[in-house]
């Protein structure tokens, strides 16, 4: 019927009671026909809409994510004036250990911290008692042999700062002492609302060209000297540093952390849905399957965000006294990759046992006509011959697991970090949206836009598998 | 670990590949689909089941290789003696009988595998691993099946690109490729056309020097071709005159040689199915 | 065990491939037994942390207070109480539970407009303003007294008088198996603590707004806001899917956009929701924020409807493909139109079917919490929503929210919140099965 339209009936319609005088057998229009075809046409139009809608969104933000213009005081690492400790003995320029003078006192440094020595610069790794592990010979500077009693100056990563007032005609800018060499010739800088262009730099003095889009603007002392960050294509898939707040926006950490994440869940997925799906349809008597199939799906009708709870309150701590004691943090994706796991097992086993029971029976009984037990039978007949909708299952629970937020958002960590230690807490690319999102974001700020570009990446790879799913299962399906 | 052979050589029937179905009754659940089959099946001969649809000759052949365990539900009474034992025994393993009693379905049912991987699937599970061996079974498997030359030059071609009647054939070849003492065949031409048919026949023919065949077929023909003994079977039926309930079951009518009952029925119901007069 | 006699090539060892099979029918089974226990534990970790002891400290006891029970005092003896032990706060009192308007025109309103509920002629032309003397707090102590339950002061008495506190809480199982080191420890601190078999699930959180403080914080909102969502998005998501199934089953052609739809439908089903959220936030509240006023419960129920437009349209068109085609035909036979056919024939026959399509949708969007998040829920809301322009909270929210929290005290909130949208799902899906069953056994 669906090839009939909604233009008049057949003529036998038209022979309403009174209406034989004009043998009304001619066609009639029908508006209100029309319109209600119109109308429920319309409705189906609104999910092309919402696809539309969602491509349209998340790829013109992340165009403007990548047109923003953010600018980021011009900083670098000065060492502070008191120092924290001294060298307990003399190194030479090799070594990546400082034994310092007070044990207790390691715990003043940071790891990531760069620390100046004499006159070089170094970046801590480690801090175990009473040692610092580093990188030697950071930012330019050399790796020289220090005595023992070498002070240790922490170093803070300060902004350039204007030294003098300047005024709407002043064509110089002299930034702190040490700074010039931040700055590059034809390089755009901001000083509170007026863009400046770099033409000359001569030491600390800047050269430059005012007003280049605002009118001049007199500044005071001790402004914050800003250079424009623009995130770029190339950091973004690049970088391993996601850091909005010193403009680092690097996909990476996240995109590793959900593939971890995900890889978690379908190592504990796979396995368990794929067995239970053989079971229920190879070996369960109908009595066990009416008892199994609510059980999986009263597991996938369980909100995300209770699996979340679960992981965090109960998979967590129960790895911690079970494994791996102290190791594992209070947000980890391990935890977070098996709850995830739990959750995507039901759809991968109700997926695959479809595929299976799919199989025919002939299949079946021609390999136990041959003498095959019901395992030789399953495993080398009909996985093989279910292959294909199998592997669709396991991609359409790899989408989920990547595109799903809430268990990873309570249980994965909060904020973006690149490990792949699955004891260690990490943010996935959901779980950063959800995150900074939930800040009121003001719209249109970089902030704003950059989980768009997030969101961007996660969609096309949810996408992809998902088409690549739906092309296993429709292409290479079996002709049995 | 050695099969308990017998060590007393009279013990050894005469005839070793003959199967006694004596006083077989087979449910489904509560239904009795066959009720009191009683036949001998010779070896090394062909025997025929024919009869009208429904009647239960399926259900008999499926019985004879335990097929019918696989079916929820089904159930055997009585006793099925093949090699001197008890198909239905205790102790007997349905996997080693199916090894033994090998099985050709109505459809063509090959795996989607290789033609190669086809007929080795039944020698690879029972543990022969060697290529040079495999290689050689498939080799004389197809040739007795009568679809090497068709398929030499292509064994790595999908087993379900052959033609329907060459898919019957590779279904056969893998069945003989397993050894089996007995082939039970369902119907086997029943999707094919004349020609194919009439290879599959001449096949049987070759084949029954080494095995003993039962073939389920609609065609009375063929079974005059083909058989040497032939089953007839036919439906029964009765009214519960309280329950107004109607009872159907199938039942043996008439086991002979094939000549005979065509020839000279015993009894007037195989008479009136052989000349069509049926129903 | 090969019974039969060996003959042929093939030595059997039928019984190592039976061994190795039953093997692995076992290991299938356990995964079933997994899938039970996993189960199990996560109702047990749900309910562990929902059930039991807690210490509370309290600066003032009860019987400090009043010789009787708090809970025997009549509203104004409560109110008395809260005067004579708290006058500062009552203003702030009144203000939190009373107010009908805006916090910031709260000072500036005549209490008559500024009240919910009875207010004394004396008071009602004075605004909060004109109170600010001496005057002031006894006047919101009969303001109180009088628009407040006796259950609602004892609430306000425990958590501004006594200053209850939930010091520290202990698991159901640590509750049964190590009842003597917890009242040991809970002896050995300074403060006077008792310790108290504690029910997180109870009539304050089910009914008191959310809060700091986890003694006082409540889902009322969060639950108000979760039915103030659903009703919404049933509202918008019923019609326009069972309008897209049926003009997918009965009015569209095999043609390219049929097949569009088709597509679109399975790829939008395999979106993940943050998507959707992202979609709302970009397009509800922000383009749209004229019609949605932003981050309110309209924004949100919009987007979930989006979310699970595709359940509702193929389970509908499912519905509306299993109704007999002679039920059609005898219809045109009879000179309907389409639209007539449709709507008296074929809907009707498919309602069932399409109910149970909704109740799924429903019973998804309503543990639905990413896309809410980036749409604006939010937890710092303490009023009940009022309309559909209303900011919201939703129950998995605050589940989400609470969770979060460092105080482990909310984590036991939080597992009873859970427990409250546990029975919702399963009084929602219980609907869907008796819908099923219903459609099941008249079609027979
Ligand atoms: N798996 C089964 N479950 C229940 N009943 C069955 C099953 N298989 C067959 N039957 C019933 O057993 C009876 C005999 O069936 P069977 O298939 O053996 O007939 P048949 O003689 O082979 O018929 P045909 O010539 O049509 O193949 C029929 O009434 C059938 O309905
Ligand atoms: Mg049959």
């Amino acid at each position: 019927m669906a090839s009939e339209q909604a233009k008049p009936v057949p003529s036998s319609a038209v022979l309403a009671l009174g209406d034989r005088s004009e043998a009304g057998l001619k066609g009639q229009s029908r508006p209100g026909e029309a319109v209600i075809q119109a109308v429920l046409m319309a409705c189906g139009l609104v999910s092309v809409l919402t696809t539309v809608g969602i491509i349209v969104v998340l790829f013109s933000q992340t165009i403007l994510f990548f047109q923003s213009r953010a600018w980021l005081a011009a900083r670098q690492p000065v060492a502070q004036e008191v120092s924290l400790a001294t060298t307990a003995n003399s190194i030479d320029a090799a070594a990546t250990e400082l034994s310092i003078s007070y044990s207790d006192e390691t715990r003043v440094f940071q790891a990531n911290q760069n620390i100046q020595v004499g006159d070089e610069i170094m970046t801590v790794v480690d801090r175990p008692r009473g040692r610092l592990v580093v990188q030697r010979a950071q930012f330019g500077t050399e790796a020289f042999d220090h005595p023992a009693g070498t002070e240790i100056f922490p170093m803070a990563d300060l902004a350039a700062r204007t030294v003098d007032v300047m005024t709407e005609d002043d064509l110089d800018v002299t930034v702190s002492e040490g700074f010039g060499g931040l700055f590059s010739i034809g390089q755009e800088i901001k000083l509170g609302p007026e863009v400046m262009r770099v033409v000359d730099i001569d030491g600390d003095v800047l050269a430059v060209e005012r007003a280049i889009d605002s009118l001049p603007a007199p500044h005071g002392a001790n402004s914050t000297v800003e250079v424009e960050d623009r995130p770029s294509l190339v950091e973004f898939f690049t970088s391993t540093v996601w850091q909005p707040i010193s403009g680092q926006f690097g996909i990476i950490p996240l995109v590793t952390a959900t593939m971890l994440t995900s890889l978690v869940a379908m190592c504990v997925a796979v396995p368990l849905g794929m067995s239970t799906a053989i079971y229920l349809a190879e070996y369960a008597t109908p009595r066990v399957k009416g008892t199994i199939k609510p059980i999986l799906e009263i597991l996938a009708g369980v909100p995300t965000v209770v699996y979340g709870f679960f992981a965090l309150t109960f998979i967590t701590p129960s790895l911690r006294t079970l494994f791996f004691g102290d190791n594992i943090n209070f947000t980890n994706m391990l935890a977070a990759g098996l709850a995830m796991g739990i959750l995507i097992t039901p759809l991968i086993s109700s997926m695959c046992e479809d595929a299976i029971s799919a199989v025919p029976r002939a299949l079946r009984e021609a390999s136990y006509g041959l003498g095959a037990t019901k395992l030789e039978t399953t495993i080398q007949v009909v996985l093989p011959a279910a292959v294909s909708g199998i592997s669709a299952a396991l991609i359409i629970g790899l989408s989920r697991a990547v595109g799903e937020t809430m268990i990873v958002a309570l249980a994965s960590g909060a904020g973006p970090n690149f490990t792949f230690n699955l004891l260690a807490s990490a943010e996935t690319m959901t779980g950063h949206i959800a995150r900074i999102s939930s800040g009121d974001l003001s719209y249109g700020s970089i902030d704003y836009v950059s989980i768009f570009a997030v969101g961007a990446t996660l969609f096309v790879i949810t996408f992809g598998l998902n088409v690549l799913s739906g092309y296993i299962a429709s292409r290479l399906r079996e002709r049995y | 670990m050695m099969p308990n052979t017998q060590t007393n050589p009279s013990a050894i029937p005469a005839r070793p590949n003959a199967i006694e179905i004596k006083k077989v009754d087979i449910y489904y659940g509560s239904y009795r689909a066959v009720h009191d089959v009683n036949i001998d099946i010779h070896d090394r001969k062909i025997s025929a089941f024919i009869g009208p649809s429904g009647c239960g000759k399926s259900t008999v052949l499926r019985a004879i290789n335990r097929m019918n365990d696989l079916v929820i539900g089904a159930r055997l009474e009585g006793e099925i003696i093949f090699q001197g034992r008890n198909l239905y025994g205790a102790d007997i393993d349905p996997v080693e009988v199916r090894r033994r009693i090998g099985m050709v379905f109505q459809k063509p049912n090959p795996f989607p595998k290789s033609i190669y991987d086809n007929v080795a699937y039944g020698p690879r599970l029972l543990g022969i691993k060697d290529k040079a061996t495999l290689d050689e079974i498939v080799e004389s498997s197809l040739k007795r099946a009568a679809l090497w030359d068709e398929v030499k030059n292509d064994l790595k071609k999908s087993g379900m690109a052959l033609s329907g009647g060459q898919q019957q054939r590779l279904c056969i070849a893998r069945t003989i490729a397993v050894e089996p003492e007995v082939i039970l065949m369902d119907e086997p031409c029943s999707a094919l056309d004349p020609i194919s048919t009439q290879r599959i026949e001449e096949l049987m023919l070759e084949l029954v020097d080494q095995y003993t065949i039962v073939i389920v077929t609609h065609n009375m023909q063929q079974a005059q071709r083909v058989s040497d003994y032939t089953a007839f079977f036919s439906i029964r039926r009765t009214e519960d005159e309280a329950t107004g309930k109607d009872t159907r079951w199938g039942e043996l009518v008439e086991f002979e040689q094939t000549d005979q009952l065509f020839s000279r029925p015993a009894k007037k119901e195989t008479a009136d199915y052989i000349s069509g007069r049926f129903g | 065990m090969s019974n039969l006699v060996d003959v042929g090539v093939y030595r059997s060892d039928v019984i190592r491939r039976n061994t190795r099979a039953r093997w692995m029918q076992n290991i299938y089974f356990s995964t079933l037994i997994i899938a039970i226990i996993v189960l199990l534990l996560l109702l047990f970790s749900i309910i562990n942390q929902t059930f039991g002891y807690v210490a509370i400290s309290q600066e003032i006891k009860a019987e400090q207070l009043s010789d009787r029970p708090l809970a025997e005092l009549q509203p104004t003896e409560l109110a008395t109480i809260l005067l004579e032990q708290t006058p500062r706060l009552l203003l702030v009192m009144v203000r939190d539970n009373l107010s009908a308007v805006p916090v910031d025109q709260f000072t500036s309103t005549p209490l008559r407009d500024g009240i919910n509920g009875t207010v004394p002629d004396d008071l009602a032309d004075l605004t909060p303003r004109d109170l600010s003397g001496d005057t002031g707090p006894a006047a919101y102590a009969r303001l109180l007294g009088d628009n407040l339950s006796s259950a609602q002061l004892v609430a306000l008495i425990e958590v501004n008088v006594l200053k209850v506190e939930i010091e520290q809480s202990w698991t159901l199982v640590e509750s049964l198996t190590q009842r003597e080191e917890i009242e040991a420890s809970v002896a050995a601190t300074e403060d006077q603590e008792d310790l108290v078999f504690y029910s997180w699930l109870n009539n304050r959180l089910l009914t008191q707004r959310n809060s700091q403080r986890v003694e006082e914080a409540g889902i009322g909102p969060a639950l108000a806001g979760t039915f103030y969502l659903l009703i919404m998005t049933v509202a918008i998501s019923l019609p326009l899917g069972v309008g897209a199934a049926i003009y997918l089953e009965e009015y569209a052609q095999e043609s390219f956009l049929n097949r569009l739809l088709e597509t679109n439908i399975r790829n939008l089903a395999g979106v993940p929701s943050i998507i959707y959220g992202m979609l709302g936030l970009t397009v509800f509240v922000n383009t749209l924020s004229f019609i949605t006023q932003g981050r309110s419960i309209l924004s949100g129920a919009l987007t979930l409807s989006l979310l699970i437009l595709p359940i509702i349209i193929t389970n509908s068109r499912e519905a509306l493909r299993a109704v007999p085609s002679t039920i059609r035909e005898a219809s045109y036979g009879l000179g309907a139109t389409k639209w007539q056919t449709v709507s008296r024939q074929i809907l009707p026959a498919a309602l069932p079917g399409v109910l149970t399509g909704l109740i799924l949708g429903v019973s998804r969007a309503i543990g639905e919490t990413a896309p809410l998040i980036v749409i604006g829920a939010t937890n710092s809301i303490s009023t009940f929503p009022d309309s559909p322009f209303s900011r919201f909270s939703v129950l998995p929210f605050t589940i989400y929210n609470w969770s979060s929290q460092p105080d482990a005290a909310f984590k036991n909130a939080s597992s009873a919140a859970i427990i409250v949208l546990l029975v919702l799902l399963l009084i929602i899906n219980s609907a869907a099965i008796f819908f099923r069953n219903r459609a099941i056994s008249k079609r027979v």
